[in-house]
């Protein structure tokens, strides 16, 4: 197990990570760069230009928090810089968990688990970088259609598209809530601690209005359920 | 008269800026997608690490059977939602829903434009932009804070806690997404106990089923008018 995490946490892939993020960097300076040179053509007052930019950097910092403790949780398993670099681009933090886990079932091993050999933790890789391939190109190839399509019939709002994608992600998670309950012992005890933190703080935040925590709420779930599992496990 | 010509004129600036947004936006995402790569191919060239021939086919049809469904209907739902190069910027960072959308939509409730506006693509795009470059710093600052504390976190102690992670995960996201529409999830969450529990089919075909069980019963159950009403 240890083997794979010298690898995992070499220099050289934290030396990748920086390039993808210099060109993210790059892309977020170019769009910046056009739309400021086009609100100053509309004549755009500049001040709510300034406060957009104020909100857009206090709003991510809740959820941002989020990643980094997500983060922390994924860098034991796949290492700091693939961690890093996954979380960092495409994706969020529940298709990195499900993608890895999945690359990991496809050769018959667990995420994390004894059985997590080096060519698993490649498979869960590889599987990573391939599934967010389906819905970058999704946006390279057709958004500019479905962009002119919006602007030509205002708003058709598509019920069944919301019901269907949902339908699809209700299938792939039933797999993964409905493991750990086979499975029992400390599988069962982290699934349910975690739904029933998330229970509390979901009823305090629809009750007592506490909006901050809601960005919280999926990190503190977690962190729940690892400390009961290790309690439990002492 | 002269509105009309200031209206064309407006148009042809529309276009001009909406065609280079798009060029710039197809062309970053094939890099930057591309750029993602970079991970696997150093543990190829770098480490010799490869999986098997049938573990990556198998990760293949797994992931795709979950990404490639929702690729569209996700993108046909965003794409009214923020602004041409702030959908390129959150399809190229990720975290849409919980982060890039949020940011936005405050941007242009503070601002008081509308999503559909040309104000509002540019409210839109600085938002998006900002959150993306302070979101990245700081988990710059996260990743930097955590070489001290990784003794810590592979203490043994918490190794049992670490192999948890995916339960943690859908403990929490099971829930919320249960409660969004829990008669959707009755039946795939029953077949999956069942499939899991007597083994029913081959691991790497449970989730392409269950994805297939759930949007034929959502499609049952919105057909009937039990889900999908607004």
């Amino acid at each position: 197990m240890s083997d794979y995490l010298q690898i995992a946490n070499s220099k050289i892939l934290v030396f990748a990570v920086i390039i993808m993020l210099t060109f993210v960097f790059a892309q977020s300076m170019i769009f910046l760069r056009m739309a400021l040179k086009r609100a100053k053509a509309l004549g755009m007052d500049h001040g709510k230009i300034k406060s957009a930019f104020k909100t857009g950097a206090i709003t991510c910092i809740v959820p941002t928090l989020a990643i980094i403790v997500a983060f922390f949780a994924l860098a034991p398993v796949l290492g700091v810089p693939i961690s890093w670099g996954r979380l960092s681009v495409i994706g969020s933090l529940m298709y990195e968990v499900t993608a890895a886990g999945i690359g990991a079932e496809a050769m018959g091993a667990e995420l994390g688990g004894a059985s997590f050999t080096p060519q698993v933790f490649a498979n869960a890789v590889w599987t990573m970088c391939i599934g967010s391939c389906w819905s970058v190109l999704a946006c390279a190839l057709f958004l500019k259609k479905i962009k002119s399509g919006y602007k030509k019939s205002t708003s058709k709002d598509d019920v069944w598209g919301r019901v269907l994608s949902g339908a699809a992600f209700m299938g792939v998670f039933a797999n993964f809530i409905a493991k750990p309950v086979v499975k029992g012992g400390n599988s069962l005890l982290a699934l349910g601690t975690s739904a029933i933190v998330m229970a509390l703080l979901t009823f305090l935040i629809t009750r007592f209005k506490v909006k901050w925590l809601k960005e919280f709420s999926l990190g503190f779930s977690m962190i729940a359920a690892f400390a009961v599992v290790t309690l439990m496990s002492l | 008269m002269e509105k009309s010509v200031q209206f064309e004129k407006s148009l042809g600036l529309d276009n001009d800026y909406e065609n280079k947004v798009h060029a710039i936006g197809r062309l970053s995402l094939f890099i930057g997608l591309a750029g993602t790569f970079l991970i696997p191919l150093t543990l190829w060239f770098g480490f010799g690490l490869l999986p098997t021939k049938q573990g990556l086919i198998n990760g293949f049809i797994g992931i795709s059977a979950m990404m490639a469904p929702v690729a569209l209907a996700q993108l046909i739902s965003y794409a009214p939602v923020l602004g041409s190069s702030a959908m390129y910027m959150a399809y190229l960072t990720g975290n849409l829903a919980n982060l890039k959308i949020p940011s936005a939509a405050v941007a242009m409730e503070n601002a008081e434009v509308e999503a559909s506006s040309d104000e509002g693509d540019i409210i839109s795009t600085v938002a998006v932009a900002s959150s993306v470059i302070v979101s990245e710093v700081l988990i710059i600052i996260g990743v930097l804070a955590m070489i001290p504390l990784t003794p810590i976190i592979n203490a043994p102690v918490l190794q049992p806690a670490f192999k948890e992670i995916v339960a943690a995960l859908f403990g929490a996201v099971g829930f919320t997404f249960i409660m969004k529409d829990w008669k959707m999830s009755i039946i795939p969450l029953a077949s999956a106990y069942f499939i899991l529990k007597f083994k029913l089919i081959p691991s790497v075909y449970i989730i392409p089923a269950l994805v297939f069980i759930s949007i034929g019963s959502a499609r049952l159950l919105y057909k009937t008018g039990i889900i999908g009403k607004k």
